[in-house]
Parts: C-alpha cells; structure tokens; sequence
C-alpha cells in the first residue's frame, strides 16, 4: 500500500506531540473510555485540518491549539449533558501508583494536581496546562489568542492558586 | 510545594501516560487516512454532529416547501386565502432553510488550527444564532390560522367567521409579535422565554452557550 508524503510527514510531527494531546484529553475528560474517544477525534481533527498548517507555524503550538479546541467543546457538550465528574468521584487512575509507575508520594500529588485542575472553568484550565507544559508567555499567548499582559496576570493568579490550594501531603 | 516540584510533577506524568495501557492508537494515522475506517470507529466528529441536526431540518423543510407548492399549484386561483398563507409559510420556511445554510457554511469555514479563543468565540456565537431561526419559524403561526378561510364562508356565514376565525388569527399575530419581540438571548433570563425555547434538543446548548460566552469575555479582559 503506498503511503502517501502528507500522512509520513503528519506522523513523524504528530509523534512528538503525544504526550502533550493525552495531558490535555485526560485533563478535560478523566474517564478512561471518553478519554480515548477525545484523544482520537483530536488527531482526527488535526489530520482533517493538516491541509490548513502553516509550515512556517511551529507544530506543537497549532497542536495545541486543535487539541485544546476540541477538549473544551468535548467538555463544554458533556457539561450541556450533565455528563460531567463531580470533584469528589474525580479520581484518575493514571494517577495510581500501580498504574503510573511513580512513587506514593508523587501519585498523591499528581491527583491532588488533577483535582485542582479539574476545579478550574475550561479556559483556565487551558492557560494551567500550558503553564505546567514550561510554555512561555508569548507561546501561551499566541496558542489562546490573548494578550501578553493578560497572560501574566493570570499566570499570577495561577501560581497564587497551586500555592494555596496545594498542600504538602501527610505521610 | 515549590513551583518546580508541581512542573515536575506534571512532566513525570509523561511516563505515567505512556505506561498506560488504555489507549492504542497505533493504527490512528491508518484510521485518519481512510475513511470508511473513520465512519466505522466510535468517534463522530463532534463538529460533525453540530450540523447533522441542520442538515436534516434543511432536508425536511425542503420537502415541506415543495408540499406547499404542490398543493398551491393544485388548488390554483380557487382560494386566495389558502394560496397566501401556504405562500407565506413557504417563504418563511425557505428563509429558516436559509438561516441553516449559512450556518452550516460557518461551521465548514471554522479552523481548529487558530487561537483557542477566537475558535471557541465563533462556535459560541453560532451556536447563540440559533435563536434567530426561532424567531423566524415562530413568524409562520399567523398563516395556520388562515389557510382554510374562503369568501364563501365569509358571505354565507360572517357571524362565525368575524366572532371566532377572525379572533382567532388576530390571537396568534399578537402572540407572535409577542415572541417575535421576546425570543432573543438578552430575554433568556425570563422563566416562560426559557421553557419555550429549552424544549427541543438543539436550544439545550443556548443557555451553556450564553453562560460560555460570558466566560470567554471574562477570560479575554
């Protein structure tokens, strides 16, 4: 079967992006099942608008884009159907330790980050996912299509929040 | 918590995602490139399902239309009345169509690849124009009530035709310049406007969507 260039050229640029596109899935839907769907109509939607990428454009940054746009129409239409997890029942099981990989300490911490995030409106939690992500402001700015000034003080509010919210966990 | 310690955090969560073994996506450049393949995978555009709902109610009012054009070249110059209100129901069922067309065309002309906020301001906005085909439809009601009228039973029988069929429609004009005036999103906040306009599947979104588009605003200030 032949391959064609576009699709090589998508795969070798989408492959570098993966971590980024199940972060932001599993960060506006935690169920496991939805979450594949998200993830699959994420990179349906980037093949489908490929056509549209500007080459001059960094990857990752148009990724982003598409891939937070189509997490928060995702969130926005399960939250029409009422669909959405209460804070409470939020529990991730990339999170378990047995899962994951990581140590006690840090899977506790990586679940009490989800749920602080899992809190936040969906905008805001785009601008928290790029902050976590190392983005820099500009970057941030360019991917939600706000201003630089309006990124740092949310990005302001934002560090003020995972001071207060998150606490050292009791060992 | 220092900062650092949360961004490592984050990034560790990497590995977790990769260790996982609940999503094999290996074959998603394959399943992208074919299109039956895409059809047959649980996954429906969610773009997709905003505009298969308008294009049935296009479908649908298309053949409508052709009903009354069928029926008002039937019944010729026989009664005015009929030929006015079904032409009139007609139009006014084309201009919804019209409506829905070019919303459709809105949706096909958005670009996920641009900003997160201008993309999620013109889905909101689209799905807020809606309303307007509401208000359009609503206009049709005035011309149910006259369709069946005649001059005969104008002349043979005035007292019923002036005591109740002319009431009647002069009820539903004043009853659709009442929803004319009242069915727009600055009026949502009115208990009955909401009910009315809440019931069907496609306006559940408007009151999400109006609560959206605040967020949006709040977000770009």
């Amino acid at each position: 079967m032949k391959i064609q260039p576009d699709r090589d050229r998508f795969s070798i640029l989408l492959e570098g992006c993966r971590p980024m596109v199940y972060k932001i899935a599993h960060s506006y839907c935690p169920s496991r099942e939805d979450m594949e769907d998200l993830v699959q109509e994420i990179f349906l939607q980037a093949w489908k608008s490929f056509s549209s990428y500007d080459p001059e454009q960094k990857f990752s940054t148009w990724m982003y884009r598409i891939s937070l746009n189509v997490a928060i129409s995702h969130y926005r239409s399960k939250k029409r159907q009422g669909a959405l997890l209460s804070l409470e029942d939020y529990r991730s099981d990339l999170a378990d330790p047995a899962v994951g990989g990581q140590s006690d300490e840090s899977a506790a911490r990586l679940q009490q980050l989800h749920q602080l995030i899992a809190g936040l409106p969906a905008l805001d939690r785009a601008l928290m996912l790029l902050y976590l992500d190392e983005k820099t402001h500009a970057e941030m700015a360019d991917i939600l299509g706000i201003s630089l000034t309006n990124v740092s003080t949310k990005i302001s509010r934002i560090r003020m929040l995972l001071r207060q919210q998150l606490s050292p966990i009791k060992k | 918590m220092e900062e650092n310690e949360f961004k490592k955090i984050w990034q560790d969560y990497d590995l977790a995602l990769e260790r996982s073994t609940a999503i094999n996506l290996q074959s998603w450049a394959m399943l992208a490139a074919c299109r039956t393949e895409m059809q047959s995978i649980r996954v429906v555009s969610r773009m997709e399902k905003l505009s298969v709902f308008k294009r049935r109610a296009i479908l649908l009012g298309i053949l409508w239309v052709l009903l009354l054009v069928t029926l008002i070249y039937l019944t010729g110059s026989n009664n005015p009345f009929f030929s006015v209100s079904a032409g009139m129901i007609a139009l006014i069922s084309l201009i919804s169509m019209g409506q829905y067309l070019h919303q459709l065309w809105h949706i096909a002309s958005i670009n996920l690849g641009m900003p997160v906020t201008q993309v999620q301001n013109q889905l909101v906005r689209l799905q807020l124009s809606t309303i307007r085909s509401v208000r359009t439809a609503w206009l049709q009601l005035p011309f149910y009530s006259t369709w069946f009228w005649s001059l005969h039973w104008i002349r043979t029988s005035p007292a019923s035709f002036w005591a109740i069929a002319f009431p009647i429609a002069l009820g539903f004009t004043w009853l659709t310049i009442c929803l004319y005036r009242n069915i727009q999103i600055g009026h949502m906040d009115k208990k009955w406007v909401r009910r009315l306009m809440m019931t069907g599947p496609e306006y559940k979104t408007l009151e999400e969507a109006q609560d959206f588009l605040r967020q949006l605003q709040d977000f770009d200030q």
